[in-house]
């Protein structure tokens, strides 16, 4: 009876808040983005969870983890299948610099702000606690969502030169969040869960960047033994499965591991650009999926978590226009002139709530009964909401191009 | 042979991985079951299950009875990379699978091909539920009175049993014997790309044939129940109740058939996404009717009339089975390798001599009845030779029956389903071989296009 009332009730409020994206009022812009991103399915999954109205309970969800964890490791795979060394090398390194640049700048200022203001929010906690609390905000508040960008340029036709840096910079400032969370995964991991006790930590590195190879590796040699479309959706569908369940076996991180099987798909298999349709045929229905089970972790009892997330929002808005001081430092771009273009990357989107997500599991291995894990991924995830919401704002008064916007629906 | 180095090569790369976290883990991978252990298991399981199915398919097997033997490898008897809980807790996964594929079957049921074939399909049904009954029935009576004169001991079974007992025992062994496996038909049928008189006899009667033996189950059981309580009448009532569960089943699945015309005519955007959620539902329905209102669903015919009415109602067939195709292959090797992972070993040694004489003996039947219904209904030499193989393979509905004898009569049902689990075991891993090679020698392999239309 209460999948039937979940699943109604998924679909009456998908419906309801699609009215919205189809509007061209210029009011509704902020609200437009948030409900085409699919954040709403976010707080379906709330209103339904354990901590909401309780139409799941806490039990469901948990026997509903291996989808929460294909999910994590399907979007990693997405993110490293388009890193093709022949399509990176035609960029200048001087662009990589300065997109990497201000992801790094945003996530020390984040997660340096978060640090010193953490004993405010949970007075008496340790300095190990307030250094991974610091360390999930840092790493999450590093990448900026492509889609905005994208969706913003579509809709009032911009073009032009900034717009494509833009662009570029948002394509491939999650790599260095990525990599972050590597290493968060190995060097900030609890101990005392029975996984290979005494192995240093600079060896679970070892161990986690060489299966991500190893599965990458093992993909292409799937995909090259055998070749028909539903075979290859199979082995795209095993071998993220096969990654994910390793990374939570061994408390590694998901999102690392897919992300470097996904590098090495793609610059090793000749038929990588396959791989990747296969792989966004299965996204939308999982990532919908995705974002309702993860909405059912979100908690809202305690005000810190609010606290916390509006905290991060004003340091993140910080950290990116100290990014884009930084980047004149690190390689002029004549057309970024204004001191203010870094708000337009405030859009954060669904990579974050996977890197929210990721970091929630491997801090937390109960995924119900972690309060201080989910109230750290609570506050990440709605500054997420908070700052999908402001960021068509910026994108629309900072890029420069057409004004009106486009009569035509995505 | 470069590519078999390579698969053999990618399989032990597999297995390695598994070992690994074996290794770093403390505690054992058939133990406790550790977070991350069902994905894994599931991830594992499609990749080799898969590689190990086309290393073994230079042999002439089918790939369904690769992922089967690929069970039987991983499954805690041999290797123990997937032990019975982890099984368990797939078990919405497998049943989903099991929905899809019914889905499937009865989406490949069009009219207009079953025409041509509705009396052999009707004759042949009625042969072989009939000959197979009473044939297993008698030759399990005969086999144990010949034993008995002979002065042998029939078999450890049968000790202690009453003889109203051995003959609700060769009654429900014999009701275990007509059913068949459609999802192994459907997966032939579909491995090979079949279209031809004998796909369409074997998928027509392996259907129609589940509507039958829910039906026989219905009088069987209650006739047993009987036997092994002589205090008790002939409950009629059961006969009636299970008719009833079946109308309702029927009923409720071309009301979802209706339900995805709807969806398929007005919106068709995230098909295979919609029918997950249908299944998944359809799951939740039968469960929820089972423990507030005691009432049965059968899921298998729900999902196979389902198909029957988009393929037979509306235009939209092809549209169900383009979104079905394309991700059945998945669903195959997660069904299949789970059904391998639940084979009994045990069971085939301990009972080896007993299940491959009850084997043989129903392919006897099978073989005997399919050739008659035939040939009543004119069928062409090649399907009366051949068509029995289409229905060796056993797998669900048996083992759900075994099941429920067990958990209704604790002493001899335990024994029933011991033997029934090592014949399912025999007829699962020849069956699908057998009617591979008809299908071929028949000339209907590769004759339907991609998209099953």
């Amino acid at each position: 009876m209460q999948t039937l009332i979940v699943v109604g009730l998924i679909f009456a409020v998908s419906y309801l808040f699609s009215r919205p994206v189809f509007s061209t009022h210029l009011s509704l812009l902020g609200f437009r983005f948030l409900f085409f991103s699919g954040a709403e399915f976010l707080l379906v999954g709330y209103l339904i969870g354990p901590h909401g109205l309780e139409l799941i309970p806490a039990s469901i969800v948990a026997s509903l983890d291996p989808i929460l964890h294909l999910a994590l490791g399907w979007a990693g795979l997405m993110f490293g299948l388009q890193f093709k060394w022949k399509t990176v090398r035609l960029y200048p390194v001087a662009r990589y610099a300065w997109s990497f640049a201000q992801a790094l700048t945003t996530t020390a200022l984040v997660g340096l702000g978060i640090w010193f203001l953490y004993p405010l929010f949970f007075p008496g906690s340790s300095s190990a606690e307030a250094l991974r609390a610091a360390a999930i905000m840092g790493i999450c508040a590093g990448p900026t969502a492509p889609s905005s960008i994208h969706y913003f340029s579509r809709i009032f036709g911009i073009k032009g030169r900034v717009n494509r840096l833009l662009m570029f910079v948002v394509g491939v400032d999650g790599i260095p969040a990525v990599v972050l969370l590597g290493l968060f995964s190995v060097f900030l991991r609890p101990s005392g869960l029975g996984l290979g006790e005494g192995l240093a930590e600079w060896k679970w590195l070892v161990v986690a960047t060489g299966l991500g190879v190893l599965l990458g590796s093992l993909l292409t040699a799937l995909i090259e033994l055998e070749f028909s479309r539903a075979e290859l959706l199979l082995f795209v569908l095993g071998a993220v499965g096969l990654a994910s369940g390793l990374a939570q076996a061994l408390n590694l991180s998901a999102v690392y591991l897919t992300f470097l099987m996904g590098v090495t798909t793609a610059n090793t298999a000749w038929h990588c650009e396959e791989v990747h349709k296969v792989a966004a045929y299965g996204e939308k229905p999982l990532y919908l999926t995705f974002l309702v089970l993860t909405g059912t972790l979100l908690v809202f009892d305690d005000l810190r978590v609010l606290a916390l997330a509006a905290t991060l929002v004003a340091l993140r808005a910080a950290g990116k226009l100290l990014g884009n001081g930084v980047w004149p430092l690190v390689a002029p771009e004549p057309e970024l002139k204004s001191p203010f273009l870094g708000l337009t990357l405030l859009s954060q989107g669904a990579f974050a709530i996977v890197l929210a997500v990721d970091c929630f599991f491997l801090l937390e291995p109960d995924p119900i009964h972690g309060v201080w894990a989910g109230m750290i991924t609570s506050a990440v995830l709605v500054a997420v909401l908070v700052n999908e919401i402001l960021s068509p704002l910026f994108i629309r008064r900072l890029i420069p191009g057409p004004d009106r916007p486009r009569e035509e629906s995505h | 042979m470069i590519g078999l180095a390579r698969k053999m090569v990618t399989f032990a790369a597999l297995l390695g991985l598994v070992w690994l976290v074996e290794v770093l883990r403390t505690d054992p991978l058939s133990e406790a079951p550790f977070p991350g252990l069902v994905t894994l298991v599931l991830g594992f399981i499609l990749l080799a299950g898969h590689v190990f199915a086309r290393l073994l398919s230079p042999l002439g097997l089918p790939l369904i009875t690769g992922y089967l033997l690929a069970g039987v490898l991983f499954g805690p008897q041999m290797l123990g990379f997937v032990s019975l809980e982890v099984r368990s807790q797939l078990y919405t996964i497998n049943e989903i699978a099991l929905g899809l594929i019914a889905l499937g079957a009865g989406g490949e049921l069009a009219l207009s091909r079953l025409k041509p074939q509705l009396r052999a399909i009707g004759w042949v049904t009625l042969l072989q539920t009939g000959l197979i009954f009473c044939g297993t029935a008698v030759g399990l009576a005969l086999y144990y009175n010949v034993a008995n004169s002979l002065g042998l001991q029939p078999t450890r079974l049968t000790v202690g049993l009453t003889s109203f007992e051995l003959v609700a025992a060769a009654l429900i062994l014999a009701l275990v014997a007509t059913a068949n496996s459609p999802a192994s038909t459907v997966a032939v049928i579909d491995e090979e790309r079949a279209r031809g008189p004998l796909a369409t006899l074997g998928l027509g009667v392996t259907v129609l044939k589940d509507v039958v033996v829910i039906i026989l189950m219905a009088v069987t059981l209650s006739v047993t129940a009987n036997l092994m309580d002589p205090q008790e009448s002939f409950a009629g009532t059961l006969v009636l109740a299970i008719l009833f569960e079946l109308a309702v089943s029927i009923g409720f699945g071309a009301l979802l058939g209706g339900l995805l015309i709807a969806y398929l005519a007005r919106i068709n955007r995230e098909v295979g996404l919609f029918l997950l959620v249908v299944v998944l539902l359809t799951i939740e329905a039968g469960n929820l009717m089972e423990s507030q209102l005691r009432f049965h669903l059968h899921f298998l015919v729900v999902c196979v009339v389902a198909g029957f009415v988009v393929e037979n109602v509306s235009e939209r067939g092809d549209h169900l089975i383009r979104a079905l195709k394309k991700s059945s292959l998945p669903v195959y090797v997660i069904f299949f390798t789970l059904t391998g992972v639940g084979v009994d070993l045990h069971a085939v040694a301990e009972l080896w001599p007993l299940a491959l004489g009850f084997a043989v003996w129903r392919a006897l039947l099978l073989f005997a009845s399919t050739w008659t219904g035939a040939r009543v209904a004119g069928e062409p030499a090649p399907i009366r030779r051949s068509g029995w193989t289409a229905f060796i393979a056993q797998a669900g509905v048996s083992l759900g029956l075994a099941e429920l004898v067990a958990a209704s009569y604790p002493g001899i049902g335990t024994k029933i389903r011991t033997l029934v689990l090592a014949v399912v075991a025999l007829n699962q891993l020849v069956g699908p071989v057998l009617f591979k090679w008809s299908l071929r020698s028949a000339g209907e392999s590769g004759k339907a296009n991609g998209n099953g239309s």
